[in-house]
């Protein structure tokens, strides 16, 4: 073993053109850096880029207000920039999110700015065959060469009537001056293809919301004052989002009086179980049957929130273990369907049920009900982990109920929604311009390529990993065309074998600045500047329920010939026929679009004082404190201006707060009732019971005997890890993962099927086969293994591509739950074996 | 004046931002972690244990490794930071044995993720690379073991020297919340999201490290070596400092 | 007694085989230098050492520290054989003076190599005056050594033969040998972060260890020097090789073989963190049974029969049996005792591995030859002066 690595290494020696031009006095710069093997065109490398640049002696440091791009949390960062090149990035001081801190990605930035296999400028195939192995054979081209091939082909599908054979797909969008302006373009243009990768994402948490309170998004949380989490396989120390600020809070909460109690309910051992006063490493799927019997032990113990959810009206408690109880004798307030819940479901759920299900010990079940029930406030809280599975929904409904039985939501504490941010209005409104093509019946025909919102996904809101199968069967349609921004499904969507073969006679525009699958596979780059270089507004996600919204500012020049996302969809729209084009030109730009977003600000000052798109420049985020509403004591509050000083009556509760059909929390849904037959068709759910929190038996494809849970790390560097040197050599502390990551597989698992500790495996399901090195994890469940998703690539740079371990997503079957299409990332089994 | 840190364990959430941070401040090569957090396992599921620590220099009162250093190198400076000398050490790695903490890095070794960034950055004269992202020329100091390294010569943790030696005259702590001290602050205190980190004047009676060293009882790692690190563990409810890092405590070698 | 000792002068200043160890020497020498051109080129990277999980001294330090334990050993064994006036001694003062100097010279080339500044050294170590470092001493023993050795070889030139080497310069050459014997102990001796190390006894370790080392290498060139064969050498010196020598080979191999058992049995026997681990490990690896059974146990034997023991071709079986065992030992010593990461987590086996890498071995390869090289060398100049004196 030894002895072959020398070898290599005097063969490298050998080749090491640069040292042996130095030994030999030839020095000097032969522009080997900055290609991508000889894939791509000779653009002018990054030394030569740097060389042109001022050399780095004295000058000003200037510091430049910008947003992250690692993950969805919006920190606001300080970018350093001394002549013309960036050298340091910390967290903005007076940034609410980021308060001066950061996570260990945000200062990575500057590695992805100068990231040496950056694409330089747009591009266009010139090798019609696509494949892993086919090498592109990209010729640089100008812009308007690009925009105008692109447009030609759009207004070309159009004059055919088949602009709804064009689509774009898009994964983590900033807000309304870029992913903001997709949906217009495409109703103007006629095709109903704007698709979001939140399917593969988190949007079971959505729709279990959705299904019990009324509102279809992630929840804010009030994590500082809470005094107890009850944690459902999010990663709230790894990957949760704002991870930054999680942490803040973590530090905050654990040191407070009272300190926090934290249980972590998971399916691996993580940094945030390890971190937590209790991890319960529960069977994949099963996150549902232990909410049901904390509830269950809430209701028999009598420790639910009275003023919340009501009471018996003699004040008694009759919730006894397998006894139905006459809905006649509880009053409910906030609730609805409590009753119906306990009579239908909850009754026969016990601590003992529970245990056979999840296997959690009956005593570790008892105790973090009582813990939960007796400890105000308190949040239970999951994203993906319990409801990427079949049963995803059902799920996210069990735990998200939790939080009504103690009265947590909307509380001080407890979790809420977050506001709108009160942007000013466009120049021009998009409806005023759409022509008679885009408004014709004809266009209502089509519906969209992944059949979202159809009968097949009702309920669904994004299908994106259905795209490629559809394409592949014609059904609703075949693709012509797809634009892609900030997604890379080539390679991150379940079983992407299948786009591999259904992308080969699509063609493809990818407006990433970097390497990938996608663009490897593309007929066209447009690239987009690197966050650093843009100029762009980012409005929270979920965070602490007041609105806020970011702005990224150049700190620097963009370094190469790229232009913004934004400015390519008004430049493509420039240039399509009709009104469409007319619209664009009195849009004309990003930076006005962002000019016309912040005279809103003008009415509706920041709390920083920001009130104009030059203020909001130099602080680089408005936002504006506080959240407007508050349920204290089971009545619910609006602001006045002074306090939370107006009662809110039950009509503006359901108005602004808890958007049921009863406006009430529902533990019968309502909006899956609606949806009953469907529901019973996909999961056996008998139609009477559809709109209950309940336990539905995951389902889990792969034909495996383990199960595969595919985490997403702290250093995931979101898209661009792979390709980050310092991230790669940091990316699996907990296992000794540098340089690579490692499956986890439990010894005994381990040994049962031969694997040494340390040594190469397969893993295999019914869609494919990877390999990886196993390392002996004993905290790992003997019927799990874990390997992080993170490499894997067959392009993407010169550190991402063929990286070893395989990339989980092939031995991941493409199943969704039917409620929310969820993909199911998370479920699939598969078989390890020695190689 | 002895400057020194002090790390709360039970905050630690071993993100390895105090890492990432090092690396972008004082440009380091992937995986040469100024600033490492350790992290070890032990038990089986389903009760198994996971716990980390944050290890930067201790900057010893006592520093083994600089007295093991033939040409006085490494030095300790009069706020009682442990720095080395670029311009005079000879790269006989003796302070590698020497430092019970195995914080110290030598340049001249296979990278740890291939291909090398060094061959991606290149440069003509004495530094071993020149990234595009790296720190300006004026804050470069080989006599004190900061900027770019130049070849055949150790490295370690400065306490971001270029940053706290620049700090006000007497200040008793280095907040990284005061917009007036910030620059100040070493980047992996400036950066730390749970307040895990603190960075003051040990010798200051008032200052905040004393106090969370005296009411938190903060205690330092290896104090059998005589090491006397400056700084110092506070381990609460949570986290735990392990007696001696002998690695994976499971044995692995069958 | 004047015309034996010339005619003895004249046989022992041109020895037998040099022109094969030149010519290994040479060869060694080519194929180091080839093999140290990655070193050249691409710096340390080309060593399996390494700041994160690797060692961070291999097997140049190994190969110097050997090399330098060899030296002090050979020149202590000759010197206190002339300052005690041991009959048949002196023919060989000078080939042994010659041969420690060839050692020295092959350890610091060895050093140079791993260096990262080897010429920084040079005056940077003098100049800063840190009297805490091991190192500064080992500078301030080296230099000391090598001047003395260079001026005892100079007089042995100009002084008449048969002359008594000069007693005082003796003194201060064993007093020189053991003085950079104990600093390079103490290198490691020192280091109580290092537990397979951490002891005040080193440099006994170390000086028996030079000893017999010292011993096997005279022994060994002696006999190649004499083409092996008993009946060149003179009859004094020839007496003492049959008798003296295989005693004082097998008495210090003996106690050697104590020192390294009750270091054993302290490793195996110690629960001290980081200590026994590393020993436990040890005893598992076959080079450590080659070591105890094939490298000294089989030269005990070979030693022990009076038979056997006098033979030119036993003893110098026995001598290259006991120089492989010692290297073998210095190497466990030296990497053993960086074995136990320190604090290092999980990303770092419980015991840190190292095979070195073929550039590594190319130090050894060079260092050795350069020793060969220079000795075969140095001996033709001493016939040519001494033909033309």
């Amino acid at each position: 073993m030894g002895e072959e690595k020398m070898n290599l290494d005097i063969l490298k020696a050998a080749v090491t053109r640069r040292r042996f031009l130095q030994l030999f006095g030839a020095a000097g710069s032969m522009g080997l850096g900055g290609f991508y093997f000889g894939r791509w065109p000779q653009f002018p490398s990054l030394a030569q880029a740097n060389a042109e640049a001022a050399p780095l002696q004295t000058g000003a440091t200037v510091i430049t207000k910008s947003v992250c791009h690692q993950c969805p949390a919006r920190c606001g960062i300080d970018v350093y920039t001394t002549n013309g090149r960036v050298h340091a990035i910390y967290g903005t001081l007076d940034n609410p999110i980021a308060n001066g801190k950061l996570c260990p990605k945000g200062h990575l930035g500057a590695y992805i700015l100068y990231d040496p296999d950056r694409f330089k400028g747009p591009m266009k195939r010139t090798n019609p065959g696509k494949g892993r192995d086919e090498d592109p054979r990209f010729v640089p081209i100008s812009w308007d060469e690009a925009l105008d091939t692109v447009a030609a082909r759009l207004n070309a599908l159009r004059d055919k009537g088949e602009s709804h054979r064009f689509a774009i797909l898009y994964g983590r969008g900033w807000g309304a001056s870029d992913a903001g302006l997709q949906t217009p373009f495409a109703k103007l243009y006629g095709t109903p293809n704007v698709i979001n990768h939140s399917s593969m994402c988190a949007d079971g948490s959505k729709r279990a919301k959705h299904a019990t309170d009324g509102n279809y998004s992630y929840n804010a949380y009030d994590y500082k004052n809470t005094n107890y989490i009850l944690n459902f396989g999010a990663a709230f120390l790894e990957a949760f989002r704002p991870y930054n600020y999680l942490m803040q809070v973590w530090g905050h909460i654990r040191t407070k009086s009272p300190r926090t109690k934290v249980t972590v309910v998971d399916v691996h051992l993580t940094t945030t179980g390890a971190a937590a006063d209790r991890l319960l490493l529960i069977k994949p799927g099963t996150d549902g049957a232990l909410a049901l019997a904390i509830a269950h032990v809430i209701l028999t113990e009598g420790l639910w929130d009275r003023e919340f959810v009501g009471d018996f009206v003699d004040g008694g408690n009759r919730f006894s273990p397998g006894e139905p109880v006459d809905p006649a004798v509880f009053r409910e307030k906030w609730t609805h369907g409590l009753i119906e819940w306990w009579n239908h479901e909850l009754k026969d759920r016990t601590p003992r049920w529970a245990s056979q299900v999840t296997t959690i010990a009956e005593k570790d079940i008892l105790a973090v009900a009582r813990e939960f029930g007796t400890t105000r406030p308190a949040i239970a809280l999951f994203e993906r982990g319990p409801t990427s599975h079949s049963n995803g929904t059902y799920n996210g409904m069990c735990i998200h109920a939790l939080n009504a039985l103690v009265g947590s939501l909307f509380a001080t504490g407890g979790p809420m929604y977050q506001m709108p941010v009160p942007y000013g209005k466009l120049p021009v409104s998009f409806e005023d311009y759409m022509d008679g093509y885009a408004k014709s019946e004809e266009r209502k025909k089509y519906p969209r390529i992944d059949l979202a919102g159809t009968e097949e996904w009702p309920l669904a809101a994004n299908m994106m990993q259905e795209v490629a199968r559809n394409h592949l069967t014609g059904k609703p349609y075949k693709l012509d065309t797809v634009l892609f921004y900030l997604t890379n499904p080539i390679w991150s969507a379940p079983n992407p074998q299948v786009w591999e073969e259904a992308f080969k006679d699509i063609f493809v525009i990818d407006t990433s600045p970097f390497p990938s699958e996608t663009a490897l596979y593309a007929d066209i780059i447009l690239p987009d500047h690197t966050y650093l270089e843009r100029l762009q507004s980012a409005e929270t996600y979920p965070f602490e329920g007041w609105p806020m919204t970011g702005l990224r500012t150049p700190a620097v020049k963009p370094l190469y010939d790229t232009k913004v996302y934004g400015d390519v969809l008004i430049e493509l729209g420039k240039r399509i026929q009709g009104s469409t084009g007319e619209y664009y030109k009195i849009l004309d730009n990003t930076e006005n679009v962002l000019r016309h977003l912040a005279k809103g600000f003008e009415t509706n000052p920041g709390d920083n004082g920001v009130n104009s798109f030059e203020t909001w420049k130099e602080k680089g985020v408005w936002f504006k404190k506080p959240y407007l509403w508050k349920q204290w004591r089971g009545e619910f509050y609006e602001w006045d201006g002074k306090g939370y000083g107006k009662r809110m009556t039950p009509e503006e509760v359901k108005a602004k707060l808890l958007k049921t059909p009863t406006g009430k929390f529902e533990f019968d849904s309502g909006l899956l009732k609606q949806h009953a037959e469907y529901i019973h068709k996909k999961l056996g759910v008998s139609v009477e019971r559809v709109g209950l929190p309940q336990w539905v038996p995951p389902r889990h494809p792969g034909g495996g005997d383990l199960h595969l849970i595919t985490p997403k790390l702290a250093m995931h560097a979101e898209g661009r890890g792979a390709n980050i040197p310092t991230a790669i050599a940091l990316i699996q502390p907990t296992m000794g993962g540098r340089g690579t990551v490692y499956l986890e597989i439990h010894p005994k698992a381990a040994e049962a099927r031969g694997i040494p500790n340390n040594s190469r495996v397969r893993i295999k399901s019914m869609v494919g086969s990877i390999e990886a090195i196993a390392r002996y994890a004993p905290g790992t469940r003997p019927d799990t293994v874990v390997l992080p998703l993170e490499y894997g690539h067959w392009a993407g740079g010169r550190w991402a591509k063929g990286r070893l371990p395989g990339h989980s997503g092939e031995v991941t079957e493409n199943q969704s739950d039917p409620v929310s299409g969820l993909a199911n990332y998370y479920t699939g089994k598969v078989t390890v074996e020695p190689v | 004046m002895r400057w020194g840190m002090v790390i709360d364990l039970e905050k630690c959430t071993g993100c390895q931002a105090c890492t990432t941070a090092c690396a972008m401040e004082n440009n380091r090569l992937p995986g040469e972690s100024w600033q490492d957090v350790l992290f070890y396992q032990e038990g089986e599921y389903p009760s198994a244990q996971l716990k980390w620590f944050p290890r930067p220099c201790f900057h010893c009162e006592n520093p083994s490794c600089m007295y093991v250093c033939p040409t006085r190198a490494t030095y300790k400076t009069d706020d009682g930071v442990v720095l080395i000398d670029w311009n005079k050490c000879i790269g006989c790695k003796y302070c590698m044995i020497a430092c019970p903490y195995g914080v110290r890095f030598y340049t001249d070794e296979k990278p740890l993720v291939e291909p090398d960034i060094k061959e991606t950055f290149p440069t003509e004269g004495d530094p071993q690379w020149e990234p595009p992202y790296k720190k300006p020329d004026t804050v470069e100091d080989w006599k004190r073991g900061v900027g770019i390294q130049p070849h055949g010569v150790v490295s370690k943790c400065t306490f971001c020297y270029h940053r706290i030696s620049n700090a006000p005259p007497g200040v008793a702590d280095l907040d990284p919340n005061d917009p007036e001290l910030v620059e100040y602050v070493p980047a992996c205190v400036r950066t730390c999201a749970p307040t895990a980190r603190y960075f003051g004047d040990l010798d200051n009676p008032h200052s905040t490290v004393r106090k969370l060293i005296a009411d938190k009882r903060g205690g330092r790692l290896l104090d059998q070596t005589g090491n006397k690190p400056q700084v110092y563990y506070l381990t609460g409810e949570g986290g735990a400092v392990p007696a001696f890092g002998e690695g994976q405590p499971t044995e692995e070698e069958e | 007694m004047m015309n034996v000792q010339t005619q003895t002068f004249a046989r022992t200043a041109i020895p037998r085989n040099l022109g094969v160890l030149f010519f290994v020497g040479g060869l060694g020498l080519l194929i180091g230098l080839g093999g140290l051109f990655p070193l050249f080129l691409e710096g340390h990277r080309m060593f399996n050492t390494g700041s994160m999980d690797k060692m961070v001294w291999g097997i140049a330090v190994v190969t110097y520290a050997y090399l330098a334990l060899a030296s002090f050993g050979v020149t202590l064994v000759t010197m206190l054989g002339s300052l005690f006036r041991l009959r048949g001694c002196e023919p060989l003062l000078m080939p042994n003076l010659l041969l420690a100097l060839a050692l020295a010279i092959g350890a610091v080339a060895a050093l140079a190599l791993e260096l990262g500044h080897p010429v920084r050294a040079i005056w940077a170590m003098p100049f800063n005056l840190q009297f805490r470092s091991p190192f500064y001493w080992m500078g301030i023993a080296w230099t000391a050594y090598l001047a003395l050795l260079l001026i005892a070889l100079g007089l042995s030139f100009r002084s008449s033969p048969g002359k008594p080497f000069n007693r005082k310069l003796g003194v201060l050459l064993v007093l020189a040998a053991l003085g950079a014997l104990t600093v390079q102990a103490l290198v490691y001796g020192l280091m109580a972060m290092r537990p397979v190390w951490f002891s005040s006894t080193l440099p006994l370790y170390f000086l028996i260890g030079a000893v017999l080392v010292g011993l096997s290498l005279i022994v060994l060139f002696t006999h190649i020097a004499h083409g092996f064969d008993a009946g060149s050498m003179p009859e004094d010196t020839r007496r003492l090789m049959a008798d003296g020598v295989p005693t004082a080979l097998l008495t210090i191999l003996v106690v050697y073989l104590l020192a390294t058992a009750s270091r054993v049995v302290t490793g195996l026997w110690s629960n001290l963190d980081g200590h026994r681990i590393v020993y436990e490990h040890l005893i598992r690896s076959g080079w450590f049974h080659l070591e105890v059974w094939v490298g000294l146990l089989l030269p005990v034997v070979l030693l022990s029969l009076r038979k056997l023991s006098a033979r030119p071709a036993v003893q110098s079986c026995a001598a290259v049996l006991l120089l492989t065992a010692a290297f073998i030992g210095r190497y466990e010593f030296i990497i053993g005792g960086q074995r136990v990461p320190l604090f290092k987590g999980t990303w770092v086996p419980g015991l840190i591995d190292y095979t070195p890498s073929v550039t590594e071995w190319m130090v050894s390869v060079f260092a050795f030859s350069l020793v060969l090289a220079l000795y075969a060398m140095g001996s033709r100049m001493i016939g040519f002066i001494q033909a033309r004196g």
